[in-house]
């Protein structure tokens, strides 16, 4: 099965293809945990809010806008579940976020956005390209390669080890 | 059976970029398939979707639906429904002195109500994708309706021109007292059933549970007021007092009940 790209998989998801659910949850899920492991204090913690966000990714997925970009969407989704879990916790450095307001809260979001974009631009830059591709603008791997002038196989490989070295990076850093 | 190009295709993956190795996965079904699948995900993934999937399952078809109406399909539900009860209200349960009642303090006590269940449903419907907004902004909406609800009972009354008006006193004061908090109660719960069924589960305020018990409740007693202000006729500030105010009690406990009612199946597993 070639993999499709996040806006095909949203699609199919909004249509009713709960299969299309599963490979957004196996495309994301590691990158999501492997980031709030970063601010919380344990695996289970993080494992219980990648779980949430992609409860409330499901209850929202009418929500969704056609032809909006599913990866923002989905972090950010995340990321204000991440910030009530900090005022929950009341251990943030982001806890007076209550009255500082929104500015204060959208600097985290973007905060986490840099450090992830840092270690995006740190991978070699085949690999880079094809993340890039991949995640921000939702192109499949098929589209990837023609964009590339590469075969899918070459972009698959060079995706498989973006992938294996930014787990290992997001672990380290965590 | 994998053979051993399959398997020096697997050991070089990680490394260089290497043309032999790209050109053996374009001509090799079995590597494809597992060049698939790794880009899939792995077996903690697949355990996080099954735990997910369950979490799903339990929640039931007509919640799980429910939850996953557009916001702005929920938002248009939740105003049908509170057209239908002020309807309701004005044709078959109206008070017996509208005639005579003051329209201008009417309109007042009316755009109060309206005000302060925009206020909290607004927050009830709030997208995961949008930043929850902090837990005083909920605390101050709840703490408006307890206002809205303790400032017409603390208002002179309205008028003194309708026998049904001043009724609810003396060796009745009890009955009718009793029957407003319930009508009151039922009538506001009607409205929170539904409200916290459309509710997604997202934290409200940073808060999972209270916060969401808090905006409920909040919402029931505007409901409740907003009802009884178009239905009951006694303008007395003991009856306002007691047979009004006091719906906040029985609301907030029908809140709690009702949270813990759907709080097994909303939580997420771990």
């Amino acid at each position: 099965m070639t993999p499709r790209s996040d806006d095909e998989l949203m699609a199919a998801y909004t249509a009713g293809d709960s299969a299309a659910f599963g490979e957004l949850f196996t495309r994301y899920a590691p990158l999501l945990k492997a980031m709030l492991m970063r601010r919380l204090r344990s695996s289970s913690q993080a494992e219980d809010l990648v779980q949430q966000t992609f409860l409330q990714v499901h209850r929202a997925r009418l929500d969704f806008f056609p032809g909006a970009k599913v990866r923002p969407w989905l972090f950010t989704i995340c990321f204000n579940l991440l910030r009530s879990q900090l005022r929950r916790d009341g251990r943030s450095p982001f806890s007076d976020v209550e009255t500082v307001g929104r500015v204060e809260a959208n600097q985290l979001h973007l905060q986490e956005l840099r450090e992830f974009r840092q270690l995006l631009d740190d991978l070699p830059t085949p690999q880079r390209q094809v993340l890039e591709l991949h995640w921000f603008d939702g192109l499949s791997f098929a589209e990837i390669a023609e964009q590339l002038g590469a075969s899918v196989s070459a972009v698959k490989v060079r995706a498989h080890r973006g992938y294996n070295l930014l787990r290992a990076r997001l672990k380290e850093d965590s | 059976m994998l053979n051993p190009n399959c398997q020096n295709f697997r050991a070089r993956l990680q490394s260089e970029p290497d043309t032999d190795l790209e050109s053996h996965v374009d001509n090799c079904e079995a590597c494809q398939t597992w060049l698939d699948a790794s880009l899939l995900g792995s077996s903690a993934e697949s355990e996080g979707l099954q735990r997910l999937e369950a979490t799903l399952s339990q929640q039931g078809a007509l919640r799980g639906r429910l939850m996953s109406v557009p916001t702005a399909l929920r938002a248009r539900v939740l105003a049908l429904v509170m057209l239908v009860l002020v309807t309701a209200q004005l044709m078959f349960a109206a008070r017996a002195d509208l005639g005579v009642y003051p329209m201008g303090r009417l309109a007042l006590e009316l755009g109060a109500h309206g005000l302060v269940l925009l206020l909290l449903v607004t927050i009830l419907l709030r997208p995961a994708f949008r930043p929850d907004w902090p837990l005083t902004l909920t605390l101050r909406a709840a703490g408006l309706a307890v206002l809205v609800i303790l400032g017409i009972a603390l208002t002179n009354p309205a008028h003194a021109l309708h026998a049904a008006s001043l009724a609810g006193r003396g060796p009745d004061f009890g009955s009718h007292a009793a029957a407003c908090l319930a009508y009151g109660t039922i009538s506001g719960m009607s409205f929170v059933v539904l409200a916290a069924l459309l509710d997604r589960g997202a934290p409200v305020g940073g808060t999972p549970r209270w916060g969401l018990h808090l905006l409920l409740t909040g919402l029931g007693i505007a409901t409740s007021s907003l009802v009884l202000v178009l239905h009951c006729p006694i303008v007395h500030m003991d009856h306002l007092l007691v047979g009004h105010v006091l719906t906040v009690g029985p609301i907030a406990l029908a809140c709690g009940v009702l949270l813990r009612v759907l709080s097994a199946s909303r939580a997420a597993p771990r």
